[in-house]
C-alpha cells in the first residue's frame, strides 16, 4: 500500500473535520452549527475509513517498544497539557472540556498498552461524568446567575488544527487496538455459535477474535472469578454513595420547598 | 522476562501518571470551583488508574487492571456525589464557587435536617 493513494483522502478528512469544527463552534446561526456537526462527522469519518487504508503506513509509526512509539509520546504530553488546562480553566465549562480531552489521551494510553476495556470504561465514565456536570450543574449555575457560558475558543482556527491533529492521533490509535485480531482454537462449538462461524467464514474449530473481546473476556474473569470480594465491596461503597446522592437531592429538594414558606411566615410575623 | 523496553514503558507511563496525580493535587488545592474540583480528583484517580495498569502490564498481571477498573468505580462514584453537592449548592447559594461570602458565612442548619414548625 502506497501512502499516495491515501493521501487525498485523509487531506480531505481531515479539511472537511476542521471546516466542520471551524462552523460548529464559531457560526453564529444554528444552519451553521447543524451543518458544522454534519460536516465534521462526515470528515471524521472519512478519516476513520481512510485509517483503515493506510494500516501499513500507520504500523511504520510504531517502533518496536510502545514507548518509544510516537503515538505514546504524542498522548502523555496531549494528557498531561490537557490536565492542566483543565486545572487552570477559568470556566467550568471549558475545564469541563479539557477534562473530557484529558480522558481521551488516557484511554488511547491505555489502548496502547493492550488495555481495551479499561480504555472503553474510561471514555464511557469521562462521558457520564462531564455529561452530568454539564446538564446538571455547570449549565444550571450559568441559568441562576444570568449569565450564558459559551465554548467559543479565542483562537479559533488553531483550535481546530490542533483538535484534527490530535482527532486523528486518537482515531489512528483506537483503530489499531480495534483492528487487531488473532485467531484462537475453540473447539467444537454450539449450534448456533457454529452458525455463526460458517456465516463469517471462519475454519472449523477456530475463532478470530479480536484484542477487545479478548481483554474483556480476561478482565471480566479476573474481577469476578479472582477477586470477588473486592467486586462484592464495591457493589456495596456504590450503592451507599448513590443512596447518599439521593438523599443530598430529596435535602436539596426540601429545602428549596420550604424557604419560601420560610420567609413568608417571618414576614407575617413582622420585625420583632 | 522483563527487558529494557518494558522498563522503559514503565517509567515512561509512570513519568505520565505522577504528572496526572500532582496535576489534580494542585486543582484541588488551589482551585475553589466545585465543578474544577470534581475534574481535579478524576484527574488524581486517572493517574492511579494510569499506574495499576502500567504496573500489571509490566508484573504481566491482571490485577493491575483489575486494580484500575475499581479506582475508576472509585472515581465515578465520587464525581456523583460531587454533582449531587454542587447542585444542591446551585440551588441554595446560586454558586459553585466554594469560598463565596454566602458559603463561607452560612449558619444554618444542615440541609437535610431543615424544618420550620407551623407554630
Amino acid at each position: 500500500m502506497s501512502i499516495s493513494n491515501t493521501t487525498p483522502g485523509v487531506i480531505a478528512g481531515c479539511l472537511a473535520a476542521a471546516c466542520g469544527l471551524y462552523c460548529l463552534f464559531v457560526g453564529q446561526r444554528m444552519v451553521w452549527r447543524v451543518a458544522g456537526a454534519v460536516g465534521s462527522g462526515v470528515g471524521l469519518a472519512l478519516l476513520w475509513s481512510e485509517l483503515s487504508r493506510v494500516s501499513d503506513w500507520w504500523r511504520e509509526l510504531q517502533a518496536e517498544s510502545i514507548a518509544d512509539s510516537p503515538l505514546f509520546a504524542i498522548c502523555g504530553l496531549a494528557a498531561i497539557v490537557a490536565a492542566g488546562l483543565t486545572v487552570t480553566a477559568t470556566r467550568a465549562i471549558v475545564a469541563a472540556t479539557w477534562f473530557f480531552v484529558t480522558l481521551c489521551c488516557t484511554a488511547a494510553l491505555y489502548t496502547l498498552q493492550d488495555a481495551q476495556f479499561l480504555a472503553t470504561t474510561t471514555l464511557l465514565v469521562g462521558a457520564g461524568v462531564v455529561g452530568a456536570c454539564l446538564l446538571l450543574v455547570i449549565r444550571r449555575s450559568a441559568v441562576v446567575n444570568g449569565r450564558e457560558e459559551t465554548m467559543q475558543p479565542h483562537e479559533p482556527l488553531l483550535a481546530c488544527v490542533c483538535g484534527g491533529l490530535l482527532a486523528v492521533t486518537l482515531l489512528g490509535t483506537f483503530h489499531r487496538a480495534l483492528a487487531a485480531t488473532e485467531v484462537r482454537d475453540v473447539g467444537r462449538l454450539p449450534g448456533v455459535v457454529a452458525r455463526w462461524q460458517e456465516r463469517a467464514n471462519e475454519p472449523a474449530g477456530q475463532r478470530v477474535i479480536t484484542a477487545t473481546e479478548r481483554q474483556s473476556t480476561q478482565a471480566g474473569l479476573s474481577m469476578f472469578v479472582d477477586h470477588p470480594v473486592a467486586m462484592l465491596l464495591l457493589m456495596t461503597v456504590s450503592l451507599v454513595a448513590i443512596v447518599a446522592a439521593v438523599l443530598v437531592v430529596r435535602g436539596m429538594e426540601s429545602t428549596a420547598a420550604v424557604e419560601p414558606r420560610a420567609q413568608r411566615l417571618q414576614s407575617d410575623r413582622g420585625p420583632v | 522476562m522483563t527487558g529494557a523496553a518494558d522498563y522503559q514503558l514503565l517509567s515512561s507511563s509512570l513519568t505520565i501518571a505522577v504528572s496526572l496525580f500532582v496535576l489534580g493535587a494542585i486543582g484541588i488545592v488551589v482551585r475553589r470551583n466545585l465543578a474544577v474540583m470534581c475534574f481535579s480528583a478524576a484527574i488524581m484517580l486517572q493517574g492511579v488508574c494510569l499506574a495499576f495498569c502500567s504496573f500489571g502490564r509490566f508484573h504481566a498481571d491482571w490485577t493491575g487492571q483489575t486494580s484500575a477498573w475499581i479506582a475508576m468505580a472509585v472515581a465515578s462514584l465520587v464525581s456523583l456525589l460531587l454533582s449531587a453537592v454542587g447542585a444542591a449548592l446551585v440551588v441554595r447559594f446560586q454558586t459553585l464557587e466554594m469560598s463565596s461570602p454566602e458559603i463561607v458565612k452560612d449558619s444554618s442548619p444542615p440541609m437535610a435536617s431543615f424544618e420550620v414548625s407551623d407554630e
